[in-house]
C-alpha cells in the first residue's frame, strides 16, 4: 500500500518534470514544425557552466541563473545559426541538423569535462511535508510549482499573446505570414530561445536526481518525446497530462515489475496511443478543407 | 564513365521517353541501372581489396562497416523514398543478432537459425511499423528513438533469452560451405561484401521497378500533403519492413563477426549512426550506403590515431552538418553530379594537349 | 479619412519573373491611387500572380521602377511594404487554417505592429458580418467564400492604402461573387486603392474604373470595364490560344 502511494505521488512529481521536457519540444514544434534532438545537450552545457559557477562559490540562485542563461543563449545560437537557416532545404535536414549539433556538443563535453557523473546541487535538501504518507522535499515542491507556472505561462503565451499567436501562424502558413509582414525568422528564433531556457530549467530539476553527465538530460528527452506523442503535438496541456501519466506509469512499472522495463513500457504506451488516437490524447486533427 | 555514356545512348535510342535527364537521374538515384551496378561492383571490389590488404584489426573494422552498410541500405529506403526518420536501425540489428544466437542456442541448425531470425525481425518490424507510421514524416523519429532507447534495458530484462548484462555468444562452429565466418577472417569479409552487393543489386532493381516508383510517389505525396490512389499506410509498412529485414540480416552478420553480443552493443546511438551514415553518404544511392557504412565503421577507428575517441562525435557532427548545408543529398549524389563534369574537363584537357 | 494624394502605387517599365533570369512580364506600367480600382484581366499563366507577388515584395523586379508615394520601394521586404500600406490578398486565400478567425486578424495586425483593438475588429467585420459570428471558429472550417472574406479582412486590418487582390473570385459560388463585388466596392469607396487581378469579367465590371489586359508577357490593352464584352477586346483576351471557356 505504501509502495503504491509512494509510486503514485512521486510519479506525479517527476511526471511534471517530464512534461516540462515535452513542453520545450512543443515550443519548437509550434513555430518550426519539427523536433529538436539537441535540447538535452544544450541543457548539459548550461548545467556544466552552472556547476562551475557553484564550485566557484556562487550560491544556488546564481547557479540557477547561469544555467538558464547559458542554455537560453546556446538555444538561440543553435536555432539562429544552424537549424533555422537549414529549413530552406526542408524540415528533414533541419531536424537532422539538431542530431549533428547534439553529437558535436556531446563530443565537446566528453573531451572537456569527461563522461563521469557528478553531483549537482538542488534547491534545498530539506523535507517539506508528508503527503499521503509520502515525504516530499522542498526541491520536489519547487520543481512542481515552477513547472506548473511555466505550463500556465506557455498556454497563455500561445493562446493569448500576439507573438504566440503569430508563431503558430508562421508554422501554419509561412507564405501568408510573410505577406502580412510577420517576421517569421525572428519568431522562430524566439521559439528556439524559449525552448533553450526551458531545457535549462528542466536540467536544474533533473541533474540533482540523475546526477550530471553529458548525457543525463538527454535521457529525459525520451520522456519528453513520449509526452508529446501521447499528449498530442500541439497541446501544451496534453504534454502536462501525458507527462504526469508517464511519471506514474514508469514508477509503478519500476516498483512492481522491473526498472529495466520502464523504457519499453513507455514506448509501448506511445504505440498504443498512436493506434487508438493517432493525434495523441489531446491533439487536434488538422482540419483540411479545399 | 565512357561505358556509362554508351549504355545511356543505347538506352535512349531504344526507349527515348523513359530515360531520365542526367540531373533527374542524379537526384532521384533512379535510371542508369547498368552503370550503377558497375559502380557498386567497383566500389565493392575496392573495399574487398582494401580489407584484404589491411591488418586484421582494420579488416575487422571494414567487416563491421559493410555490416552497417547493409543496415544503412535498408534504412535509406525509409529516409530516401518516404522522407521519414528511422532511428530503429540498431533495434532490428539487435533483433536479428539476439534471435540468431538464441535460436542456435536452442539447438537449431545455425543456417536455419539465421533465416528464422531474419524472418522474425521482418515480422516484428512490420507489426511495429503499423502504429509507427501513423506519425508523419520526421515524427517517426520520436517513436523509433524511444524504442531504440529501450532496447539495452529490455535486453537486460529478458536475460533468459539475451543473457542479460553478460550477453550471449554466437554459434562459433558455424562454417557453411567451409567458410570460416567469424571475427576478421577473409571469409567473413568476402561473405559480407557479397551479401551487400546482392542486396544492393536487389534494391537497385526494386527501386527502378514498380515498388520503388510507388514508394517514391507516396513519399512525395506525403510531403506535398496530397493523396494518391495508393494506400499510403500499406506502402509505408512494406518499406519499413524491408528496412527491418535488412537490419535483421545485418544483425545476424554482426553476431557472427563479433562472436559475443551484449546490450552495450545496441545503444540508441547505433540507430543514430545508421541514420547519419545514410544522410552523409546519400540516402538514394546504393553504393552510397557502402560509403556510409565505412563512415560509421571505419572512420572512428582511423580517427582514433588523430583525436581522442571521445571526440569522434565532434567530427561526425561536423561532417553531418556540412552534408546538410550542402543540401542534404549526400556525398554519393554530389560525386555522381561532379563525375561527368570531371570527365568532361579531363577530356578537354587531353584534347587541348 | 482621405489618404494623402501621394500614396499612389506606380510601376514604370517593370520586368519581372519567378526566376532572376527569366522574365514572365516585361515593360509593365501601372498606376493605382487611393479610392481607385484598377483591374487586371488575363488568362491562366498570363502572369497576374507574378505581378501581384512583385508588388508585395515576394519577387524582385528585374528592371524598371516600383514606387509608392513617389518613393522607390524595390529594395523593401514584404514586411516593410505591409508597414507602408500595401496589402496583398494572395491567390488561393492562404488563411491560417489552424487559427481561429479572430487569431487570423490578430496576426495581420501584428504584422504591421498593431494590436487588434475591439474597435478595429468591429470596423473590419462591419463589411463581413459572417466573420463576426464565426469569430472563434478555425479558419479551415470556413467555406471558400468565407475564407476569401477573411483574407480580405486580414488585409483591411492592416489599414492599407492599396490592396492587391489576386483572383479573389477563384472557386467561389456566384452568390459569393456578388457579395465580394459589393464588399470590394465599398472598400474602394472608403478611399483605399484596389488592384484587382481577375478572370471573372463581371467582378471587374462591377468594381473597376479601368482594366488592363495582360497577355503575352505585357499589358496589351487598357479598356473601360464596359468594353470588356466587345468582340475585339474578347478576341485580344482569348488571344491566339483562345478558348471560349476562359471567360
Ligand atoms: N513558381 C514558379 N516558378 C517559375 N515559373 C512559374 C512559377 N509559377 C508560375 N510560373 C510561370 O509563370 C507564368 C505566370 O504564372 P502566374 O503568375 O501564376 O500567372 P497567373 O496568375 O496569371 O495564372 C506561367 O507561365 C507559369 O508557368
Ligand atoms: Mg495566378
Amino acid at each position: 500500500m505504501d509502495l503504491l502511494q509512494a509510486s503514485i505521488v512521486l510519479g506525479v512529481v517527476v511526471g511534471i518534470v517530464y512534461a516540462l521536457s515535452g513542453a520545450g519540444l512543443v515550443v519548437i514544434f509550434r513555430t518550426s514544425g519539427y523536433i529538436s534532438f539537441a535540447q538535452g545537450d544544450i541543457a548539459a552545457v548550461g548545467l556544466f557552466v552552472g556547476l562551475a559557477a557553484y564550485k566557484a562559490g556562487g550560491g544556488y540562485g546564481l547557479t540557477a541563473v547561469t544555467v538558464i542563461l547559458v542554455s537560453t543563449v546556446l538555444g538561440g545560437l543553435v536555432g539562429g545559426l544552424i537549424t533555422i537557416p537549414l529549413e530552406r532545404h526542408g524540415h528533414l535536414p533541419a531536424a537532422l541538423s539538431t542530431i549533428g549539433v547534439g553529437l558535436i556538443i556531446g563530443g565537446i563535453l566528453n573531451v572537456t569535462v569527461g563522461g563521469d557523473p557528478r553531483a549537482f546541487p538542488e534547491v534545498s535538501s530539506a523535507a517539506a511535508f508528508d503527503f499521503a504518507g509520502v515525504r516530499l522535499g522542498w526541491s520536489d515542491i519547487v520543481g512542481m510549482l515552477a513547472s506548473a507556472a511555466i505550463f500556465i505561462g506557455l498556454g497563455f503565451f500561445f493562446r493569448r499573446s500576439r507573438i504566440g499567436i503569430a508563431m503558430r501562424a508562421v508554422n501554419d502558413n509561412r507564405f501568408a505570414g510573410q505577406i502580412l509582414g510577420v517576421p517569421d525568422k525572428r519568431l522562430k528564433l524566439v521559439g528556439w530561445i524559449v525552448a533553450g531556457s526551458l531545457s535549462g530549467v528542466l536540467g536544474l530539476f533533473v541533474a540533482p536526481i540523475l546526477s550530471l553527465s553529458p548525457v543525463s538530460v538527454n535521457t529525459l528527452l525520451v520522456f519528453g518525446f513520449c509526452a508529446i506523442v501521447i499528449g498530442g503535438f500541439d497541446s501544451i496541456f496534453g504534454a502536462l497530462v501525458a507527462g504526469v501519466s508517464i511519471g506514474v506509469l514508469s514508477n509503478l512499472t519500476s516498483a512492481y515489475v522491473d526498472p529495466n522495463l520502464v523504457p519499453t513500457v513507455l514506448w509501448a504506451a506511445m504505440l498504443l496511443v498512436l493506434l487508438i488516437r493517432p493525434n495523441g490524447l489531446f491533439g487536434r486533427r488538422r482540419l483540411v478543407r479545399v | 564513365m565512357t561505358l556509362q555514356k554508351d549504355v545511356e545512348t543505347q538506352e535512349s535510342a531504344r526507349r527515348p521517353r523513359r530515360r531520365l535527364s542526367a540531373r533527374a537521374a542524379a537526384s532521384t538515384g533512379r535510371g542508369r541501372v547498368p552503370a550503377r551496378l558497375l559502380t557498386l561492383a567497383v566500389v565493392a571490389v575496392a573495399v574487398l581489396a582494401f580489407g584484404f590488404a589491411s591488418a586484421p584489426s582494420v579488416r575487422y573494422a571494414v567487416i563491421l562497416s559493410v555490416i552497417y552498410a547493409i543496415a544503412i541500405l535498408g534504412n535509406n529506403a525509409v529516409l530516401g523514398l518516404l522522407g521519414e526518420m528511422n532511428l530503429s536501425g540498431g533495434v532490428t540489428m539487435a533483433l536479428g543478432a539476439y534471435g540468431f544466437c538464441w535460436f542456435s542456442a536452442q539447438g537449431m541448425n545455425p543456417a536455419l537459425a539465421a533465416v528464422t531470425a531474419v524472418l522474425l525481425t521482418a515480422l516484428v518490424s512490420a507489426v511495429i511499423a503499423i502504429p509507427t507510421t501513423r506519425l508523419r514524416g520526421i515524427f517517426t523519429a520520436l517513436a523509433t528513438f524511444a524504442l531504440a532507447y529501450a532496447i539495452p534495458t529490455l535486453a537486460i530484462y529478458l536475460k533468459d533469452i539475451t543473457g542479460g548484462d553478460e550477453g550471449t555468444s554466437a554459434p562459433y562452429d558455424f562454417a557453411p560451405f567451409g567458410l570460416e565466418l567469424s571475427g576478421s577472417t577473409w571469409d567473413m569479409l568476402t561473405t559480407v561484401v557479397v551479401i551487400f552487393v546482392l542486396l544492393g543489386a536487389l534494391s537497385l532493381y526494386l527501386f527502378n521497378a514498380r515498388p520503388g516508383t510507388t514508394a517514391l510517389v507516396v513519399g512525395e505525396a506525403e510531403l506535398a500533403g496530397t493523396t494518391t490512389g495508393i494506400s499510403h499506410r500499406t506502402v509505408k509498412v512494406v518499406v519499413w519492413t524491408w528496412a527491418g529485414t535488412l537490419g535483421g540480416i545485418a544483425g545476424v552478420l554482426y553476431a557472427l563477426a563479433v562472436g559475443f553480443i551484449g546490450p552495450t552493443g545496441f545503444s540508441f546511438m547505433l540507430g543514430v549512426w545508421i541514420l547519419v551514415g545514410g544522410v552523409i553518404a546519400g540516402p538514394r544511392s546504393v553504393w552510397g550506403a557502402l560509403l556510409g557504412g565505412l563512415f560509421v565503421g571505419l572512420l572512428p577507428v582511423e580517427l582514433q590515431s588523430v583525436v581522442p575517441p571521445a571526440a569522434t562525435g565532434i567530427i561526425f557532427g561536423a561532417i553531418l552538418l556540412i552534408a546538410l548545408l550542402a543540401g542534404g543529398r549526400g556525398l554519393a549524389e554530389w560525386i555522381e553530379r561532379a563525375a561527368p563534369k570531371m570527365t568532361e574537363l579531363i577530356r578537354r584537357r587531353r584534347a587541348a594537349s | 479619412m482621405t489618404p494623402p494624394r501621394d500614396a499612389a502605387l506606380d510601376l514604370t517599365s517593370v520586368a519581372t519573373g519567378y526566376l532572376s533570369d527569366v522574365a514572365v512580364l516585361e515593360d509593365i506600367d501601372l498606376h493605382v491611387e487611393p479610392g481607385q480600382a484598377v483591374g487586371v484581366i488575363g488568362r491562366n499563366g498570363a502572369g497576374k500572380s507574378c505581378l501581384a507577388l512583385t508588388i508585395a515584395g515576394q519577387l524582385r523586379p528585374q528592371a524598371g521602377r516600383v514606387t509608392f508615394g513617389g518613393a522607390d520601394i524595390a529594395p523593401l521586404s514584404s514586411r516593410a511594404r505591409a508597414g507602408l500600406g500595401i496589402a496583398l490578398v494572395p491567390e488561393g486565400r492562404q488563411v491560417f487554417g489552424q487559427l481561429t478567425v479572430r487569431e487570423n486578424l490578430v496576426v495581420a495586425a501584428y504584422g504591421v505592429g498593431q494590436r487588434l483593438t475591439p474597435a478595429a475588429f468591429d470596423a473590419v467585420t462591419e463589411h463581413f458580418p459572417v466573420l463576426r459570428t464565426k469569430e472563434a471558429d478555425l479558419a479551415a472550417s470556413l467555406s471558400g467564400g468565407e475564407q476569401q472574406m477573411l483574407a480580405i479582412a486580414r488585409a483591411l486590418v492592416q489599414s492599407p492604402r492599396i490592396i492587391v487582390c489576386d483572383e479573389p473570385s477563384l472557386g467561389l459560388a456566384p452568390v459569393a461573387i456578388d457579395v465580394l463585388a459589393r464588399v470590394l466596392g465599398s472598400i474602394r469607396d472608403s478611399g483605399v486603392g484596389l488592384l484587382l487581378m481577375e478572370q471573372n469579367r463581371g467582378l471587374l465590371e462591377d468594381v473597376c474604373s479601368s482594366v488592363k489586359l495582360l497577355d503575352g508577357g505585357g499589358i496589351k490593352l487598357t479598356v473601360e470595364p464596359r468594353d470588356l464584352s466587345r468582340p475585339e477586346v474578347m478576341a485580344a483576351y482569348l488571344g491566339h490560344a483562345g478558348s471560349a471557356h476562359a471567360l
